[in-house]
């Protein structure tokens, strides 16, 4: 029973999370300085994601191994196409290689 | 050069469909791999399933299953899952401007569907099509493909298990999803800066707890870029 409670409590948070600002904002005119600052919501989440994945690991950091090298070859991949399915499978394709090679 | 009546009737639904179709083949094998956590959990399989459909969230749905199943309290369990959740509030911040433009029922079922794929897609596409009724079209194109996915990949591995080989290392292709979306998003200088502090934020920010580095690391980043935009 309580492990329903916490899925549906945890449930619910999340959704106040997810609906937080789009139910207050929409009542308010917002300026262009905090439209500059939303512009730079993507690149800091999305930057933030991808060292907690690829430079730490249990709170320690990651040592250097075929993540790293792949991940750069992923990055020149999606600098050149801009396509996310492109950068995924060259970036997995890269990993493997690597690791043969390892 | 094409006036607006004169474009291909590309239905918006199916455009965002197809662009997050590769992220969400990405996320099938994290989906399994949650759908087997549950199955050797002392959690029901139809608790730890039906999470898929309530939460929503895959890193916060291991946690909140992870903790439960240590025997943590429940309290803990779901703090850290709204921790780890705590980014949404910036991706409802950056979606607000376009969702404000949709009917409210749309607008706050479409709100359920915020993940960091749908999120960063759509943001993405935005940047080029401004007219409400095909954002939302996109948005529920995009997001919901994803979430189905989620909800489906869960309830298969629940189901099906699955054994996935450690060789093939598919605990990768989560960041690389993530730098996948990030790289796009590269479009000026306030932005690089922005993500180098974000990133480096969350290396000296690693010992916090609750997973809380992430959540601090974005917001320093954010600030960061504002600084230099001046």
């Amino acid at each position: 029973m309580s492990l329903w409670f916490a899925v549906v409590l945890a449930g619910i948070g999340t959704y106040l999370l997810r609906v937080s600002l789009i139910a207050v904002i929409h009542r308010f005119q917002v300026s262009a300085r905090v439209e500059d600052a939303m512009r730079l919501i993507a690149p800091a989440v999305l930057a933030a994601l991808v060292a907690n994945g690829l430079l730490l690991s249990a709170g320690g950091l990651r040592p250097l191994d075929t993540w790293h090298a792949a991940a750069v070859v992923a990055a020149a991949i999606a600098w050149w196409t801009r396509s996310v399915g492109w950068t995924l499978a060259g970036g997995m394709a890269a990993l493997w290689l690597f690791q043969l090679v390892a | 050069m094409t006036d607006e009546s004169d474009r291909p009737a590309v239905d918006p639904l199916a455009a965002g469909a197809r662009a997050i179709l590769p992220l969400a083949l990405g996320i099938v094998p994290f989906a399994l791999v949650y759908g087997v956590t549950v199955t050797q959990s002392s959690i029901p399989d139809l608790v730890g399933g039906s999470a898929s459909v309530i939460v929503l969230a895959g890193a916060a749905q291991l946690a909140l299953i992870d903790l439960l199943d240590q025997g943590a309290p429940w309290t803990v369990a779901v703090a850290t899952a709204l921790v780890i959740n705590a980014r949404f509030v910036l991706y409802s911040a950056a979606l607000a401007p376009a969702f404000s433009a949709f009917p409210p029922a749309p607008r706050y079922m479409l709100s359920h569907l915020i993940t960091d794929q749908a999120a960063v897609t759509a943001l993405l596409h935005y940047e080029t099509e401004h007219d409400p009724t095909r954002r939302m079209r996109y948005y529920l194109g995009a997001g919901g493909l994803l979430g189905a996915t989620w909800v489906l990949g869960t309830v298969a591995g629940i189901v099906f298990g699955a054994r996935i080989p450690d060789a093939w290392d598919l605990g990768f292709a989560i960041p690389l999803m993530f730098l996948a979306l990030l790289v796009p998003t590269l479009r000026d200088r306030p932005a690089g800066v922005t993500a180098l502090v974000a990133a480096i934020t969350v290396v000296l920010a690693r010992a916090a707890p609750f997973n809380l580095a992430i959540i601090v690391g974005a917001l320093t980043g954010v600030l960061a870029g504002m600084a230099v935009r001046r």
